[in-house]
């Protein structure tokens, strides 16, 4: 089973639940997709150590070849490539590697060169295997080390993605062809906000999903109210609790050091196995 | 002079909007731009009037 842990806003918790929730299950594995600032791994003491390089193929022409015709050109989604005036320009930052201009050349003008974009380092513990993709600094696009994280989840296991913030492509890429998604959010306006942003993109994707509230207590009803309104599964309410404050300010896992919480973990699990 | 500050975290929900608007609090003459367009919360907090769109 695969289970994404995602949220709209940044700093709800979505890192918090993906690692306690993969500690408090059998037979679990945690793959962080926050490939802009992957953060699961600082709750685990082992070093995470270098798998393999990510890199995308990127088009390289051989001008003399080339006649300009510009079927390439109007082929790229992403406007990587202009004809001006007989002149091929190509921008690389916004290739996202495709092959489709390759395919499209009449002529075969175009070859291609692997261009390194991050790479996957593999760690955790004994019990928990963990994977985590690094973008380079100054790259556009981490969905490539997305998609080749996500071919690490093994099929006997229970995989759960620590999904990056927001709504664009990463968050959406981590969303995608999952059993399950759960949304963390914290009950004030702007947990609520974003919250509403990412029900409305997950009801696109088609993911299962429910909502989990962290730091219960702080604010209002208002997720609730929403849950209610919209029929979306309210998952688990993790209280506000001092205790959970100070071994997170540690990078300990709450159900290390608070096994009462133990619990909690495994009842959102057991209801995401009646939904899915 | 400043003329124009950027506010960021690698971290999300380490208080960015909190930060930016207390800042914008404290300026006179000033400008406020949400970058943030995957989600968008500074105007929960500055409640501004829509004018175009």
């Amino acid at each position: 089973m695969k289970i994404t842990v995602a949220s709209g806003k940044g700093g709800t918790g979505k890192t918090t639940i993906a690692v306690n929730l993969a500690l408090s299950i059998e037979n679990s594995m945690l793959i962080d997709c926050d490939v802009e600032g992957p953060n699961s791994h600082i709750f685990f003491n082992d070093p995470m150590l270098k798998l393999k390089d990510v890199s995308i193929p990127a088009p390289k022409f051989d001008l003399d070849v080339c006649t300009r015709c510009g079927k390439c050109a109007d082929f790229c989604q992403y406007n990587a490539i202009s004809i001006i005036d007989e002149k091929l320009l190509f921008f690389e930052e916004l290739c996202h590697g495709c092959g489709g201009c390759k395919i499209i050349c009449p002529v075969d003008a175009i070859t291609e060169v692997e261009h390194n974009v991050g790479l996957i380092e593999k760690g955790g513990t004994v019990d928990l295997t963990l994977y985590h993709g690094l973008l380079n600094i100054g790259e556009p696009f981490g969905v490539p080390i997305i998609n080749e994280l996500k071919r690490f989840a093994e099929g006997s296991k229970v995989t759960i993605f620590d999904s990056p913030p927001g709504t664009a492509c990463p968050a959406v890429e981590t969303m995608r062809d999952v059993d399950f998604c759960i949304l963390v959010t914290e009950p004030t306006p702007f947990g609520l906000h974003d919250l509403t942003l990412t029900v409305d993109v997950i009801r696109e994707i088609g993911t299962p999903f429910g909502v989990v509230v962290n730091r219960d207590g702080i604010g209002d009803d208002r997720v609730d109210r929403y849950c209610e309104r919209e029929n979306i599964p309210l998952l688990a309410k993790i209280p506000n609790d001092m205790e959970i404050a100070k071994l997170y300010s540690q990078g300990i896992p709450i159900v290390k050091g608070l096994p009462k919480y133990r619990e909690l973990f495994k009842e959102i699990f057991d209801r995401i196995k009646e939904m899915v | 002079m400043v003329k124009e500050l950027a506010i960021i975290s690698g971290k999300g929900g380490c208080g960015k909007t909190t930060f930016a608007s207390s800042f914008a609090a404290l300026a006179k003459d000033h400008v406020i731009a949400d970058a943030d367009v995957d989600a968008a919360d500074m105007h929960i907090l500055l409640q501004p009037e829509i004018r175009t769109r």
